[in-house]
């Protein structure tokens, strides 16, 4: 009796663990950040219609780091997107014996390579280019956002291929009874009910393409660059903006947008949340029909 | 005597481990078969070679030849050009011992096989859900909830439902394995009716755990025994009345 009431004492502490230091790193931000959220935090002295439209530079704000940032994630989540989940369906309905084993394993091996790691093959990868058929070849988004995709891929394929996998057997047994083929059964049953799974793994994709600063620091990110001109361009990125702050800021003034900016990405990645989840419940509600 | 399924020296394996071996059998056209056994008998491996089922499952081995009656003509399943897989698995319809809805609303699990299989969709697709749900006696009780989630029925009206989605998709036989198992006696009643009143439509074979449903149901019996043939036989050749089942129970 006593033993099973310490248990559900240390259950409860450790839930309260979490979301304490939660609590406190929200309440720690919130503090710092609120009071300098407002439009210069992202214009500085610009006009918020020139700046968003890029007909004049912003010097003193964050909305360059916010764009870049928000342009990062495109591009990483158009270059991972496919492949990840595409390699997840194939292990989990298609690859068997060796060829599976081979592949998880270098999946297993992707996803552990740290992030600096990947950083300094996407800036070698540059450097081999520059010595062979690109001699202009140097670090901008695209390579940033090439690196990302590496480093985000694992947390895709897993989620990906373990949502499919853990679905009942009995929903393969039934599609195929009906007729299916293996293109109907994927595409109208397996993904459509792993939707939740797959989607948890998009997010967490997002997110680490959202903070991650290893990889783009030297990939391409710069203190100040404006908007990104292209996908050849360098750009600001809201992670490396902090980092860079709480490293070099001057005065009280820059380091309290540092806190902005953290508040700002924090918003930024609960707001992609928000909105994948939506939208992912939009999808099942259509799918399953049930109102 | 006209036939719905004639098997030639039918022999399937799982992992090297034999399931059945050597079946030769002639299934009757008119009535329901009944496939009878002790379990592991190789009773479901018989009834899932019909429509190929066995061939999804890990470690799958088999040999032999398999004609059922399709279109008016007995059709070999087994050899490929005759007809694909996706076809003969839409003609043979089969509903499980658990029942098995998909996890959508009542009108998608009937809709998205009938867009997927027949291509059909608007008023045309709502008939043919319409009197797929009459023939199994579903529509008076969901047609005021048909977008509710599937498994919020009772498992009989489950089982139903299941039933209805195979006969919506116009099959030409049915293979039903245990079907009333999971049910109480009053579902599996129900549904013993409805499979009366099919038997003249389809061509029925079912596997069946009881020897009061067999002898309910059936016209022709086929008794299996680790895996092969042990007998069989018409209902006609049993003892009338009572005796009847004493003799079935006797022979398992």
């Amino acid at each position: 009796m006593t033993r099973v009431r310490l248990l559900r004492f240390l259950a409860f502490l450790s839930a309260f663990f979490v979301i304490g230091s939660f609590m406190m790193l929200i309440g720690f931000l919130l503090y710092h950040g609120t009071p300098v959220l407002d439009a210069s935090l992202f214009f500085g002295e610009t006009d918020p219609i020139d700046a968003i439209t890029g007909a004049r530079p912003v010097w003193d704000g964050i909305w360059p780091a916010f764009a870049g940032t928000l342009y990062l994630i495109a591009l990483t989540m158009a270059v991972s997107l496919i492949p990840g989940t595409g390699c997840g369906i194939y292990l989990a309905r298609y690859a068997k014996g060796k060829k599976k084993e081979m592949l998880s394993m270098a999946v297993d091996l992707l996803a552990s390579v740290p992030s600096i790691v990947m950083g300094l093959f996407g800036f070698v990868l540059i450097l081999l280019l520059r010595r062979t058929f690109a001699p202009d070849a140097t670090t901008c988004i695209s390579l940033a956002a090439f690196c990302l995709a590496l480093l985000v891929m694992p947390a895709l394929v897993v989620t990906t291929r373990t949502s499919i996998e853990s679905l009942p057997e009995s929903l393969v047994i039934t599609g195929t009874a009906l007729g299916f083929t293996e293109h109907q059964l994927l595409r109208h049953i397996l993904v459509p009910a792993a939707g939740k799974g797959i989607l948890g793994g998009i997010m967490l994709a997002m997110g680490r393409a959202a903070e991650d600063t290893a990889v783009i620091m030297l990939t391409g990110v710069v203190v100040n660059s404006g908007l990104p001109a292209g996908l050849g361009s360098k750009f600001e990125a809201l992670p490396f903006l902090i980092f860079y702050t709480a490293a070099q800021y001057v005065d009280q003034n820059e380091l309290l947008r540092g806190f902005g900016a953290a508040m700002v990405l924090l918003v930024l990645s609960a707001g992609l949340l928000y909105a994948a989840s939506r939208l992912q419940r939009t999808m099942e509600k259509r799918w399953r029909g049930a109102k | 005597m006209g036939l719905c399924a004639e098997i030639q020296n039918l022999s399937v394996s799982f992992h090297g481990r034999k399931a059945v071996s050597g079946i030769n059998a002639a299934l009757p056209s008119d009535g329901i078969t009944v496939l009878i056994g002790r379990s592991g008998s190789g009773k479901t491996t018989f009834l899932r070679a019909l429509n190929r089922l066995n061939e999804t499952f890990e470690g799958y081995e088999g040999s032999g030849s398999i004609r059922l009656l399709l279109g008016g003509e007995m059709k070999d399943i087994c050899s490929s050009g005759t007809l694909n897989l996706t076809e003969l698995r839409r003609k043979v319809g089969m509903v499980f011992q658990t029942p098995n809805p998909l996890p959508l609303s009542i009108r998608r699990n009937i809709m998205l096989p009938l867009e997927l299989m027949l291509g059909s969709g608007g008023s045309e697709a709502d008939e043919k859900m319409e009197t797929a749900l009459k023939t199994t006696g579903l529509w008076n009780e969901v047609r005021d909830r048909l977008d509710t989630p599937a498994n919020r029925l009772s498992g009989g009206q489950q089982q139903r439902l299941c039933l209805a989605r195979a006969l919506a998709l116009e099959p030409e036989m049915l293979l039903l394995d245990e079907p009333t198992a999971s049910l109480d006696k009053r579902s599996a009643e129900q549904i013993e009716d409805h499979l009366l009143f099919l038997k003249d439509r389809y061509s029925i074979v079912m596997v069946s755990h009881s020897v009061r449903q067999a002898l309910k149901l059936g016209s022709y019996f086929v008794l299996l025994k680790n895996g092969t043939v042990a007998a069989s036989f018409f209902k006609e050749e049993l003892p009338e009345g009572k005796d009847a089942e004493k003799a079935l129970t006797d022979l398992l």
